[in-house]
């Protein structure tokens, strides 16, 4: 069992050399604390299940630098939490600053009223140009957000599922729609269509 | 109390519907007194009704050329 002792010198070898027994064992020990943390973290559970055997396969690729002075455990869950952060980290890309968050903000006072109401789109929304304004807005989205609005509202996928095909959270795909739509709205509102002829 | 700006952004985001009862009521009464937030509502319906409208004659466009399936089957036997 390799749970809450340091490595010695025989187990390191066993491993290096993936023995079979010695892997299974350091599954079995370790692989659902990890899961179970990583859930704790706040990732969902096929995240955490990722995050889990990604810890297991960097912690066996980088055997030869465990000077043996922590235990497996520690050394397992100091893996997991770079993980963790590099995993928000590549989540936070998608959440920084996109200007089309300004131009919502700007559209209230500090009391959350409308300051610049929507226009009235009525005409466009229900003519047949509508096809061919959502096609031309389509293509001043981010890579991301047409994506996530392509597999949404065109395809109509699930939100579960997209979450899976993206790899994002249910919140980084909301923020994604949220800022494809309002795009898109803001687009089809600056070009003028919602004015009358 | 919910504000204009709660609500245009969850109907931006498009998921009211997923939310419960509850959730659902406050901005219903809302949308029933907002003139402006009840018109992004209705953009928003449109933009969505407008996507599927575009994927459709994406996919009627598809459905007329036939040779489409044909094309692919010939790549895959051919790889």
């Amino acid at each position: 069992v390799v749970d809450t002792t340091t490595i010695d010198l025989d187990l390191l070898s066993r491993l290096q050399k993936r023995d079979a027994d010695t892997l299974k064992s350091l599954v079995e020990e370790h692989v659902r604390p990890l899961y179970r943390a990583a859930r704790g973290m706040g990732f969902r559970d096929d995240e955490a299940e990722d995050i889990s055997q990604d810890v297991l396969a960097t912690f066996l690729e980088t055997l030869d630098r465990y000077e043996g002075r922590s235990q497996v455990r520690t050394w397992l869950f100091g893996i997991l939490y770079r993980k963790v952060l590099e995993r928000r980290r590549a989540q936070e890309k998608d959440r920084r600053y996109d200007s089309i968050d300004e131009v919502f903000e700007s559209r209230f006072d500090e009391h959350g009223h409308w300051t610049k109401p929507p226009a009235d789109l009525q005409r466009i929304m229900e003519s047949k140009e509508l096809g061919a304004a959502i096609t031309d807005c389509l293509e001043g989205l981010p890579a991301a957000q047409r994506s996530v609005f392509v597999f949404r509202e065109m395809e109509e996928i699930e939100t579960p599922e997209i979450c899976k095909i993206l790899d994002i959270s249910v919140t980084n795909l909301n923020v994604l729609m949220f800022r494809a739509r309002s795009r898109l709205r803001e687009c089809i509102e600056a070009r003028g269509w919602g004015k009358p002829k | 109390m919910i504000r204009c700006k709660g609500v245009a952004r969850l109907l931006t985001i498009g998921e009211i519907d997923q939310l419960g009862f509850w959730s659902r009521l406050p901005i219903r009464l809302h949308l029933w007194m907002c003139r402006h937030c009840s018109r992004l509502a209705s953009q928003m319906e449109g933009l969505r009704l407008g996507a599927r409208n575009v994927a459709g004659s994406m996919n009627k466009e598809e459905m007329g050329d036939k040779s489409l399936e044909e094309r692919v089957l010939r790549k895959l036997d051919s790889g």
